[in-house]
């Protein structure tokens, strides 16, 4: 019978085929396994600690999107002001992160944001029924739901979608639309592509710079950040942005590129994976000043 | 379903979902990677995520959710040691205590050989065989667990029988 152990071990076999196994000869060192392997023991297993680590694990992760978004307060308290002063005021919230810091929140359709280190979005709460249209200075994931137009307006560009996930980064001298699901719009003065699922673009020199994306959702959602053939001066702002600290960078060639990783937990390691592989050397003008001193490329 | 909506948002469900699956998920992953710290480790990891997304998971989807995330978190990590069941002298002595030194000899010394031997089998069929007879989970289950059919879960019971026997056996 195939796998006739399995079945013995579990007790599915007849009491007749039982009995013949039992006069094989291998019986009884099949039954001493068996057997033995009660006396075995697991290392001991304590479930409320394990549980207490879980709470405190929870705790510390930053990334919990709140059940009852926060805005939703601040939205009816300031509704309820704006009956009682001026219906025509035009309302507008605004959702900032630190340095070093990930915000989440959801909008008011229930679409879903993720604000990287030192950035911030407004959008006006009481245009958002007829027109879905926010502003972004920084970097920022977004989960948006199906619906009307949704628009994302920076300094540099701006991107449209209908519903999909994609994340923006915008500040004064940088933008960049990775799409991770549907199709984006992004635009850029005369500059307008359609990107889809797993596409990317970059402002560089008044055109759109085309790469593929390798994972689901933005590397920086984890514990680190990566970058493929990216100027430096953008990873320079990243780390600034994660660290709170200073990058003069006046001596370096702004032409260089980077492609890898930073860690968000520890800064040395991060300085060290971003300058030694280009061979750039740095010192501590104080705690938060960093010189990047001279590349040998 | 009397709750349609339960949710593991709930923090009630969520700790019956930690104190119904938590332990098997831990054995699970000890019984592949021989290191206890890590297989707590990525337990607790797998329930943080599951509370981050309990929003999207209902009560029947939990238990499968954790056991995923546990077990693609393990592909990722590469520490792999010895798996080490050590006997229970505690329990070895309390049932044959009325044998002579030299029978409880020799049964210590079965159990050491027994536990080498399951050290020894392959990572596929040592968690069929430790799933089935420590954490006493039905071929049907185990196939749930591991994703297996459980046709596929008996061949490696069996193949696991086979194989202790055969080490066990040699060394007599």
């Amino acid at each position: 019978m195939d796998d006739f152990l399995a079945k013995w071990a579990s007790g599915d076999i007849s009491e007749e085929e039982k009995e013949k196994f039992r006069q094989s000869k291998d019986y009884d060192l099949y039954k001493s396994i068996l057997e033995g392997t009660e006396f075995l023991d697991l290392p001991d297993y304590n479930k409320d600690q394990s549980f207490t680590k879980v709470q405190e694990k929870i705790a510390k992760v930053p990334k919990v999107i709140s059940l009852i978004p926060k805005w939703l307060y601040f939205a009816a308290a300031s509704i309820a002001l704006l009956i009682g002063f001026n219906v025509f005021f035009k309302a507008s919230t605004t959702h900032t992160s630190g340095y070093g810091e990930q915000v989440s929140f959801s909008l008011p359709d229930d679409s879903e944001v993720i604000l990287n280190a030192n950035s911030s979005i407004t959008y006006s709460t009481n245009s958002w029924q007829d027109e879905r249209s926010l502003a972004l200075n920084g970097e920022a994931y977004f989960k948006v739901n199906k619906g009307s137009t949704f628009t994302v307006k920076t300094a540099n560009g701006e991107v449209s979608v209908l519903g999909t996930q994609f994340s923006v980064n915008a500040n004064k001298t940088t933008f960049e639309v990775q799409c991770f699901e549907g199709k984006v719009r992004a635009k850029k003065g005369e500059l307008s592509k359609v990107i889809s699922k797993g596409q990317a673009v970059r402002a560089h020199n008044n055109n759109f710079e085309h790469w593929k994306l390798n994972q689901n959702s933005p590397s920086w959602l984890g514990d680190e950040s990566t970058f493929d053939n990216v100027p430096l001066q953008q990873v320079i702002l990243a780390l600034e942005n994660q660290y709170h600290i200073d990058i003069i960078s006046d001596h370096i060639n702004s032409d260089i590129r980077f492609t890898g990783f930073f860690t968000h937990s520890n800064l040395e390691i991060a300085l060290k994976t971003v300058f030694e592989t280009l061979e750039i050397e740095y010192t501590f003008k104080n705690k938060e000043t960093l010189v990047l001193l001279t590349n040998n490329k | 379903m009397a709750t349609p909506k339960s949710n593991v948002c709930d923090e009630k469900i969520f700790r019956i979902v930690f104190d119904e699956y938590s332990q098997l998920i831990r054995n699970f992953i000890y019984y592949k990677c021989g290191d206890i710290d890590q297989a707590e480790d990525l337990t607790q990891d797998a329930f943080v995520k599951l509370w981050k997304n309990c929003k999207n998971v209902p009560f029947e989807k939990a238990k499968s959710f954790v056991m995923k995330v546990a077990q693609n978190s393990f592909f990722n990590t590469l520490k792999h040691k010895k798996v080490v069941l050590n006997y229970n002298e505690q329990k070895l002595e309390n049932t044959i205590e009325h044998e002579n030194p030299e029978f409880i000899l020799e049964k210590k010394e079965f159990l050491i050989r027994l536990q080498n031997s399951i050290s020894n089998l392959p990572e596929k069929e040592r968690e069929v065989f430790l799933l089935s007879r420590k954490d006493k989970k039905t071929y049907k289950e185990i196939a749930e667990i591991i994703g297996l059919t459980q046709k596929a879960v008996e061949r490696r019971m069996h193949l696991a029988l086979k194989k202790l026997k055969e080490e066990l056996g040699a060394s007599i």
